[in-house]
């Protein structure tokens, strides 16, 4: 289900004078498997261009390719592909509203007239992903923790078995160890294999750690879209975006300014310790310098 | 400025959500709270503007213990209060009206309050957006109008309950910008609850709850220098306390660093 955006441009209110331009001229290609984070701050159109893959939104000027189909097509079938390309919006638990976690979960996949049997299969698997245990599928969902709500609604979309999954800030306004155990399960769900993943962000922290690309959004264009490493030598121009990079790409791109020979590439935590210990030619006590 | 003594919270189903709590809070300070979902800190936020009263202990804010709903209307007039969602604190449709409100209904002279709202509104740096529809507005821009609203009341004391959780890094750092300022140069007491650990980092003081009770308190660099108990708590340490760590393992001997300024000078000043 590989993914095309060819020139894509979205006029938001065209004609009023809250016209804006949210997408101008992106242009990428998502492969089948990938996992693929986007970032960029407020109004960069992370968000607008999310919602173009599964053609809630159709650009101004443009196309939106789903595994060929084109989406502005007047033949195109949008309801397989939004049964194929899950979206799971920013605090999607403000949108549950069955009795039951379990009614909640099984109300995609009632509406595409599966056997019962089936749409209760599809309920325990994605419960299961999600990390909800059993007993929790015949509570109401809004006596749940905020942490467990959301999962219920990511597990609402992956029951209806996507072959992408779009995630709007998943950890967004969860507490840390909410943010470590979401972030564990977008990963660990990309590593079943089978599914791409794309995941809105605005940390940049976070998709650093799990994604081997990322596209960064700036202005309704698309300003980088390279592995991390290569994204994180652009410190400045992200800073000017109103981008962070993680703390330690912000450390090795100071030292070499310092004239510390730290690698290119080199952010993460363990290595970049590594490296700086080298500079100072320093002995390890357990042996490693 | 806030003394509690074993301050218990107990909501009506028997949940303790603050357990025989002792702490003060210093004029002119700078406290952060942390601690994870359902840790008992906002609960503890809301006793300290009388929203909740204790079920146990006292505590005593601005000179005014709080035992009924008069009192806490004082209280609330000393301690004001910024909660998670803008959206869900905004009243008026039009910026000044909302920062207005609270001033209108305690019934404050027409002039005073035109002079109060510009004051409040310039101190946020939101003067430009006075007549602003606030759905128009960025997350920051919304948040920094609620403080505004706040402000005017003029509070001795302001808690902040995640302030900027809903918010993006640029509105975060906004929000976090007018907040310091107001504490540094305004003399506003400020209590920063957070699940953010460079938040925190910023404070002079943090404490952070567990079960409802106060499991540490410190400086920054105290506090996140016990790596593992922070881990346990269900919360993290600053990236650059952990590269310091692994940095100490290695032989390379990183002292008191938090920011990656900090790092930046140690280790210059360890490579000469």
């Amino acid at each position: 289900m590989p993914i095309e955006v060819v020139n894509a441009t979205y006029i938001y209110m065209p004609g009023t004078p809250f016209e804006t331009r949210a997408l101008d001229g992106v242009s990428l290609s998502i492969a089948d498997g990938e996992f693929v984070g986007i970032i960029g701050h407020t109004g960069s159109g992370k968000s607008t261009l999310v919602q173009h893959l599964n053609a809630l939104l159709k650009p101004t000027l443009g196309s939106v390719y789903v595994n060929g189909l084109n989406l502005n097509d007047k033949d195109a079938n949008l309801r397989d592909v939004r049964r194929a390309v899950g979206l799971v919006f920013q605090y999607p638990e403000y949108q549950l509203f069955e009795e039951t976690v379990r009614k909640d979960i099984a109300f995609g996949p009632n509406n595409l007239g599966l056997e019962a049997a089936d749409v209760e299969a599809r309920v325990r698997e994605a419960a299961q992903i999600v990390g909800l245990s059993e007993d929790l599928l015949d509570r109401s969902p809004f006596e749940l923790s905020g942490g467990q709500k959301r999962r219920v609604a990511i597990a609402g979309v992956l029951a209806m078995r996507p072959n992408v999954l779009v995630l709007d800030e998943p950890a967004a306004g969860l507490d840390p160890r909410g943010r470590r155990e979401m972030l564990a399960l977008v990963r660990d769900y990309h590593a079943r294999g089978g599914v791409t993943v794309i995941m809105v962000s605005h940390s940049m922290d976070d998709v650093a750690r799990m994604c081997s690309r990322i596209i960064v959004m700036n202005h309704g264009r698309v300003a980088f879209d390279a592995p991390p490493a290569q994204v994180f030598a652009h410190g400045d121009e992200l800073a000017a975006m109103g981008l962070g990079i993680p703390a330690c790409a912000q450390l090795a791109n100071r030292l070499r300014e310092k004239g510390f020979a730290i690698p290119k590439g080199v952010f993460a935590l363990e290595e970049l310790a590594g490296a700086i210990t080298a500079c100072l030619g320093a002995e390890g006590e357990d042996g490693h310098a | 400025m806030i003394k509690a003594t074993g301050l218990t919270y107990a909501y009506e189903d028997g949940f303790d959500a603050v357990r025989g709590v002792d702490f003060e809070v210093y004029e002119g300070e700078f406290l952060a709270i942390l601690g994870h979902n359902g840790s008992g800190k906002s609960t503890l936020a809301k006793l300290m503007n009388a929203l909740f009263l204790p079920t146990g202990g006292e505590i005593c804010v601005g000179g005014i213990v709080a035992k009924n709903e008069d009192d806490a209307f004082r209280v609330r007039e000393k301690c004001g209060m910024v909660f998670q969602n803008p959206d869900n604190q905004i009243v008026a449709t039009i910026v000044e009206e909302d920062v207005a409100f609270g001033l209108e209904n305690l019934g404050v002279p027409s002039a005073e309050i035109r002079r109060r709202v510009d004051a409040a509104l310039k101190t946020v740096g939101m003067e430009e957006h006075a007549l602003s529809a606030p759905h128009m507005l960025s997350g920051g821009q919304k948040q920094r109008v609620a403080i505004a609203g706040v402000l005017a009341m003029r509070p001795e004391i302001i808690v902040f309950d995640e302030a900027t959780a809903m918010l993006d890094p640029s509105g975060r750092a906004e929000v976090m910008r007018v907040v310091r300022e107001l504490n540094k140069t305004g003399g506003v007491t400020v209590i920063w609850i957070t699940h953010f650990m460079e938040e925190a980092a910023q404070a002079e003081r943090i404490l952070v709850m567990d079960e409802g009770k106060i499991a540490m308190q410190g400086t920054p660099v105290e506090v996140f220098a016990r790596v593992e108990e922070i881990r346990a708590l269900g919360l993290d340490a600053p990236e650059m306390i952990l590269l310091a760590e692994e940095l100490r393992k290695r032989g390379v001997p990183a002292q008191n660093v938090m920011t990656v300024d900090e790092m930046v000078v140690e280790l210059c000043r360890l490579k000469s």
